[in-house]
């Protein structure tokens, strides 16, 4: 596997113990250098921010564009729980996938949903075929197992069944068991079939824990039927070792290198946890596999909130602590909290007490002017569904402090999800709850027609559009949205720079002169209301009806 | 490594423009196919699946394509509903053509058998197309028709060769009465109204279907790439429609002498080339009329895997294949020319900027010029 050029800036200063600076480097490498595509070592631009600025600008021009394909197929589908185990494995230096199963299977899922910018160009697959479905698939299992290692000499294969050999009863864990001594090379296995993705209730319960997790942290959630939960899970289970543990040291988990934002969020991490005295053992499952089998020398796991299976594992087998983070770790306060409490759990409390203080001051002091240019306007905030975190406010209240008029939610993607109006009902609650607490002078709107937008934009200087851009961005000129998407979905994340970044990046915006005469082609075309940005086309409605219809069918026969 | 007969079928039917295929498969590989298939016609989402589930492995699979079945009767606009009925539902032995049977729908509906392990994606293609033949009726015959089979709405560039192809047999005095499978389904019910069928490449099980119940006799020929390849399809169809060959008069050599001297420099370049049926006559119009060296070519699932090792092993100095040949270029440090499926990190907009005909050999060769020109990485 290509090993690229690792990136570097100043404010990168990280500490990892042994050879991990250079392992973590391969971590945060991408092979869209290899083509010359991204500049991720490009000279930095005038100032620290601005270099923020620039990657995710890379970020969004070099891997968002493909990513488009994957959120237009989401309205209407969902991928397999097969794609999330191979996009895991995809993750791991040396790693190889071995699918199980036919042809197929192993050709579209080299084209994972969640790196469509770089497929998965090395995969083994047991090509099962008719005779194989009737006589068994076993010894050719155990021949690809061979072949795989022989071929392409991986570290690590990750065998993977899918529908036809999960179908067939293939009993694959006696065959690894019997190979494993003759393969010089690690043997994981995890149950990917197809069929047993998630659920159409799924929806309805992430929903819940999304509503949840917006106040109360104790709250778990089974992600049952997701191939990438279920295949961390299994490196957890399966390949990491019993190991002297590293003091002060932490684990991480990785949304994976081709993720928007990834690479900023690991430096910043890596830079701050460093200034603590905290070294990171291994960026989970973005590393090799050695790494991930020593992933038990740190101290701590730091989880993503939602997919932490593998760490609740490695607590009960190895004992490592873990820490997830939660949506209200967002902004300054929710950020310095967050690393207050990394810090707490490896017992220096003081040491990072020191640094964040470091750190919020700088913050505070690069804010204080941003804040002065924005208070000069008024705001309001249009954001594309209610999946929005209300802790976002918090940014744009107390952190920018923002001079905020209206927030304008549009809830139509639960109906669109069909989620049910109970959760509906406890999302609302939660928000409403949340937002009290912040004392607004801001009004809120659910769904408000197109009429009330447009009134709201005369109300204020400007509007702040959030996820997407606003369908009146598109139709109305005269109307001056601000487009934060750049940032503001990166507002969950551990950083305090990234609030700066939104903050310099809106007084950029609003200095700058607007362009008043824009006849934009996007904004010649029909667009679905509801399902903004799909098309007005009812081969496309018509397939997002079918889709909902089909999804949220009860097996009684609910349409 | 291909997509395999349930690829293949699903395919062929996308390309029934108005018809809706609804696919009896979970949920991975409904979404494999439409991702290969949306990424140049984005708008055209026609496909929905019956979500198989762990439901249906124990109780069955029918109750789910029923419900599906009724919904896309009620939810589409359409006058045909496929089924395409893939590896799951062949093993639990879901019995489809009662469930249609049982069903009282407004539109059509037609199925077939696709799973992933019987048969590779020509297969699937082949066997889709002749049952979707079954909806042909015998019609007058048009003097001086054809049809032409064995395109996809998913190939890389094929709304802009359709064009340029069907720009040079009108030039010929011929009319082109269904495009298979990119038309229709009233033009594809058409089709017997051909005075000949045109198979470019894959589709010889429609012909021979067609010839047998229609009459309709056909042609297998090379799909056109280069100068020489069309100068071959335009005189394989007069030669068949006894009409006089007037394919040279589309030869146009003035784009060629503006670039002459780097045609020249490009003599003896060192390529490999890998895909479907394209493979030979791209190979063919690389070879014979720009004068490369084919250094490794491979057409057929079975030697794709010795591909890449002899690639490697090679001095291709440029690859020509679909995007998941990326990585090999990417490692070996030269420039990819994509023009098979599936490409998916590089659209097709422009309708006058074919990769077939006449006009396709200028501007396929215009766009290796430039990408070997506009290459920054000349070393490995």
């Amino acid at each position: 596997m290509p090993l690229s050029t690792p990136f570097r800036s100043k404010r990168s200063s990280g500490v990892f113990h042994g050879d991990l600076m250079e392992q973590a480097d391969l971590s945060i490498s991408s092979e869209a250098e290899d083509d010359g595509s991204r500049q991720n070592d490009a000279p930095r631009r005038n100032g620290e921010y601005n270099d923020i600025q620039h990657n995710l600008l890379s970020d969004r021009t070099f891997l968002d564009i493909h990513g488009c394909i994957s959120r237009l197929a989401h309205y209407h589908g969902i991928d397999c729980k097969l794609s999330g185990s191979v996009y895991v494995v995809s993750e791991i230096e040396g790693a190889l996938p071995l699918i199980h199963g036919v042809r197929g299977c192993a050709f579209h899922q080299r084209l994972s949903p969640r790196k469509l910018y770089s497929p998965v160009y090395t995969i083994a697959c047991t090509n099962l075929v008719e005779e194989d479905i009737i006589y068994g698939g076993e010894e050719k299992l155990r021949r690809g197992i061979y072949d795989a290692y022989n071929r392409s000499r991986p570290e690590l294969i990750a065998v993977l069944p899918t529908c036809i050999s999960g179908l067939m009863g293939e009993d694959v864990l006696s065959i690894i068991k019997d190979v494993k001594d003759d393969i010089p090379c690690d043997l994981v296995f995890v149950p990917s079939e197809g069929f047993a993705h998630r659920d159409h209730d799924s929806i309805d319960s992430i929903m819940q824990y999304v509503a949840t997790s917006w106040k109360n942290t104790s709250q778990q959630f089974d992600f049952k039927g997701c191939g990438q939960v279920d295949m961390l899970a299994a490196l957890a289970e399966q390949l990491m070792e019993e190991q002297d543990v590293i003091e002060n040291s932490v684990n991480l988990e990785s949304n994976g290198r081709y993720t928007y934002g990834f690479n900023l969020e690991l430096q910043e991490v890596g830079r701050i946890l460093g200034q603590m005295g905290v070294s990171i053992n291994a960026v989970l499952p973005t590393t090799t596999v050695e790494r991930i089998r020593q992933a038990p020398a740190a101290r701590l796991n730091i989880a993503r909130s939602r997919t932490d299976k593998w760490a609740a594992h490695m607590k009960d087998k190895f004992g490592t602590d873990h820490i997830k983070k939660w949506p209200h770790n967002s902004g300054i306060d929710g950020t310095a909290r967050f690393l207050q409490d990394v810090g707490s759990r490896l017992g220096l409390d003081g040491e990072a007490e020191a640094v964040i203080d470091v750190e919020k001051k700088r913050a505070a002091e690069d804010l204080a002017k941003i804040r002065q240019t924005l208070s000069g306007h008024s705001f309001a905030i249009l954001s594309q569904n209610l999946i929005f975190n209300p802790h976002r406010m918090k940014v744009y209240l107390n952190d920018l402090m923002l001079p905020i008029k209206y927030i304008c939610i549009d809830s139509l993607v639960l109906n669109r999800l069909k989620v049910s109006q109970e959760t509906r009902d406890m999302m609302m609650k939660n928000m409403y709850g949340i937002f009290d607490e912040m004392t607004p002078d801001f009004q809120v709107l659910i769904d408000p027609s197109a009429e009330e937008l447009h009134k709201v934009s005369k109300e204020v200087n400007y509007i702040l559009g959030e996820f997407i851009t606003s369908p009146i961005h598109e139709k109305v000129s005269e109307i001056p949205v601000l487009d934060t998407s750049l940032l503001c979905n990166l507002l969950y994340r551990t950083s305090f720079s990234i609030i700066v970044e939104l903050g310099s990046h809106l007084v950029q915006k609003i200095n700058r002169p607007q362009i008043k005469d824009r006849r934009l082609i996007v904004s010649r075309l029909k667009y679905n209301s509801p399902y903004y940005p799909m098309l007005d086309d009812p081969r496309i409605s018509s397939s997002i009806s079918m889709w909902h219809g089909i999804w949220r069918a009860t097996p009684s026969g609910g349409c | 490594m291909e997509g395999g007969r349930f690829f293949g079928a699903f395919r062929a039917c996308s390309g029934i423009t108005d018809a809706v295929v609804l696919n009896h498969v979970p949920v991975g590989c409904n979404w494999g196919v439409g991702m290969f298939n949306n990424i140049s016609s984005q708008p055209d989402i026609r496909h929905a699946c019956t979500v198989v589930h762990e439901r249906e492995i124990v109780f069955g699979g029918e109750e789910a394509l029923k419900r599906a079945l009724r919904l896309a009767d009620k939810t589409y606009d359409a006058p045909l509903l496929v089924v395409i009925s893939g590896d799951v539902p062949s093993i639990i032995g879901d019995d489809i053509q009662s469930v249609i049977d049982s069903l009282s729908l407004k539109k059509d509906v037609l199925w077939m058998e696709a799973a992933g392990y019987k048969g590779s994606m020509r297969d699937g293609y082949e066997d889709a197309l002749a049952k979707l033949g079954s909806l042909m009726k015998e019609r007058d015959v048009k003097k001086r028709s054809i049809n032409l089979i064995g395109l996809c709405p998913d190939d890389f560039k094929v709304h802009a060769d359709l064009k340029e192809i069907k720009r040079i047999i009108e030039a010929l005095g011929i009319s082109v009465n269904s495009t298979i499978s990119m038309c229709s389904l009233e033009e594809f019910c058409a089709a017997p109204a051909a005075e000949l069928n045109v198979v470019m490449g894959q589709g010889a099980k429609l012909a021979k279907y067609m010839k047998n119940e229609f009459g309709v006799p056909y042609i297998e020929v090379d799909y056109p790439y280069g100068l020489e390849g069309s100068m071959k399809f335009a005189e394989a169809l007069c030669g068949n429609l006894d009409v006089e060959d007037s394919g040279e008069k589309c030869l146009d050599l003035e784009p060629f002498e503006r670039t002459y001297l780097y045609l020249h420099e490009m003599y003896g370049t060192s390529v490999s080339v890998t895909g479907d049926f394209r493979c030979n006559p791209m190979a063919d119009f690389l070879e014979r009329e720009l004068g490369f060296e084919i250094e490794v070519k491979s057409c057929s699932e079975e030697d794709r895997s010795s591909f890449e090792e002899n690639v490697r092993s090679s001095n291709t100095m440029m690859l020509f294949g679909s995007s998941f040949e990326r990585g090999l270029a990417r490692d070996l440090g030269i420039p990819l020319m994509r023009f098979v499926y599936p490409v998916f990190d590089q659209v097709c907009m422009c309708d006058y900027a074919p990769y077939a005909g006449f006009r396709g050999a200028v501007y396929l060769t215009e766009s290796i010029i430039n990408s070997v020109m506009g290459f920054d990485g000349k070393s490995r």
